[in-house]
């Protein structure tokens, strides 16, 4: 064998090993945000957060490229979810409640499916392997890169990268809140009858949510010195109850990270509040200005949630 | 006697203690006296026009001469001099408060540098706030399910 064959047959096995290793990193998150939109499974997922835990039924199919998938509470009141594309259809003790899904994210479907925003504002590292539901996951951190949010723990399936387990840190490690699978099973098909027992899918529903207005036409306000790396991502508005006044609701996000700014009418009798307060792993900051109760929400630090409330301006 | 003439004024006497009443007025001047405090009284409460009464007035303002002034429960002195104590005390609380902001930062000792902070409650946040976030940005389907609830 010539040298230049022996050259091209090492080039043949080290090449593939190459390009691997070359690969963009972050390419996992979005082949994993991916795979939670076009996997069919089945399985029980435990949820905790400081104050309360609980499990969950789901499952979930792509159908002819539309997302199905059906939640059920396993403690407490026997709720239920089920999404039906963007449409999201919440069943409980108290009816139905039928909404419109923009931003959300339930687990396993965590990750953003453009990654461009995390790469700025998150660092990415592999950990260990680790069994999570009977199966192999891989360990990825995205470690906040300041201290305007926190870090995301994420493993995800090793042989269909759907995410299995997510923790969310503070800049002391401590735990935020976590989902988790227990058990989990994969199949080639769902019976889509499995989802339209549950709602009838021809029938047209009405929205209950009438008082949300999409079309903000006088933003009277101005935004300065907003958090780096969180970006506006929805704007709604709704009716105060029984007066002509709208308040407003601004979400930001920064790829995992969600905070909303709203900016509410005084009414008469009410008190402004000013303050950060802190429910469970949600932060809270309120400020008054000009006739207005301005407050931001978010699980994020503290400071997060202040410099939103500050930023605003009339 | 003075529960009478409050009654009086109350329209919660009878009648035949209302002659009783208006006859000792006309002879007696600590019941004349005591009937136009409560006829003032009356009227306040009433929200009625008043005009100014110096005899009650003068009255007040001796009865507060008399009492001793005190600062913040700690310094109790029957003279007026207690004011300009609390005057010339001033400065020096300031200093000292001055004092404290300087070494907690130079020590970083950590103080709750954001005052208003104590104005905010949890219970001061509305629940429909919460919902609302967890309605649009929550991953968590407890959270997701709870603001159904609100959002109707």
């Amino acid at each position: 064998m010539t040298f230049f064959k022996k050259l091209l047959t090492l080039l043949c096995f080290v090449f593939p090993l190459l390009s691997f290793a070359m690969e963009d990193p972050w390419l996992i998150l979005e082949k994993s945000a991916k795979a939670s939109q076009q996997l069919n499974y089945e399985g029980v997922f435990h949820s905790q957060s400081s104050s309360e835990s609980n499990s969950t039924h789901v499952i979930h199919a792509n159908i002819d490229n539309k997302e199905y998938c059906l939640l059920k509470m396993l403690d407490g009141a026997p709720n239920e979810v089920f999404c039906s594309g963007d449409m999201v259809y919440v069943t409980s003790q108290d009816g139905l409640l039928i909404k419109k899904r923009k931003n959300q994210f339930l687990f396993p479907s965590v990750l953003p499916s453009d990654i461009k925003h995390l790469k700025k504002n998150y660092q990415l590292s592999f950990g260990e392997k680790k069994r999570v539901a009977d199966r192999m996951a891989q360990h990825i951190e995205l470690k906040a890169k300041d201290n305007l949010r926190f870090n995301y723990h994420i493993w995800i399936d090793d042989k269909n990268l759907l995410p299995l387990k997510l923790i969310v840190t503070n800049n002391k490690n401590q735990t935020i809140e976590q989902s988790t699978f227990t058990t989990i099973a994969f199949s080639e098909v769902i019976d889509k009858d499995i989802f339209e027992k549950n709602i009838n899918l021809s029938k047209v529903y009405v929205s209950k949510n009438k008082f949300v207005e999409n079309y903000v036409s006088n933003k009277f306000w101005n935004l300065k010195d907003l958090p780096s790396g969180f970006k506006e991502v929805d704007l709604i508005s709704r009716r105060v109850n029984g007066l002509n006044l709208l308040d407003y609701q601004i979400i930001f996000s920064d790829g995992l990270a969600y905070v909303s700014l709203f900016i509410r009418p005084i009414t008469r009798g009410t008190e402004p509040k000013e303050g950060t307060v802190a429910i469970g792993p949600t932060n809270i900051s309120a400020r008054y200005q000009d006739g207005y109760q301005i407050m931001s929400v978010g699980m994020v630090p503290p400071e997060t949630v202040n410099t939103f409330s500050g930023a605003i301006e009339f | 006697m003075n529960e009478k003439i409050s009654s009086l004024f109350d329209s919660e006497i009878n009648n035949k203690d209302v002659d009783t009443l208006l006859s000792k007025k006309s002879k007696m001047e600590g019941v004349r006296s005591s009937m136009s405090d409560y006829q003032l009284i009356s009227d306040v409460l009433k929200k009625k026009t008043i005009l100014p009464k110096s005899n009650l007035t003068d009255k007040i303002m001796t009865a507060i001469d008399k009492e001793p002034t005190q600062m913040g429960g700690l310094v109790k002195a029957n003279s007026s001099n207690t004011a300009v104590m609390s005057f010339e005390i001033l400065p020096v609380l300031a200093s000292l408060a001055v004092l404290i902001v300087i070494a907690s930062t130079a020590f970083n000792i950590e103080v709750n540098s954001t005052s208003t902070n104590q104005f905010l409650a949890k219970e001061d946040i509305p629940q429909e706030i919460i919902n609302a976030h967890h309605a649009a940005t929550a991953n968590n389907m407890n959270y997701f399910i709870q603001v159904g609830d609100s959002a109707k």
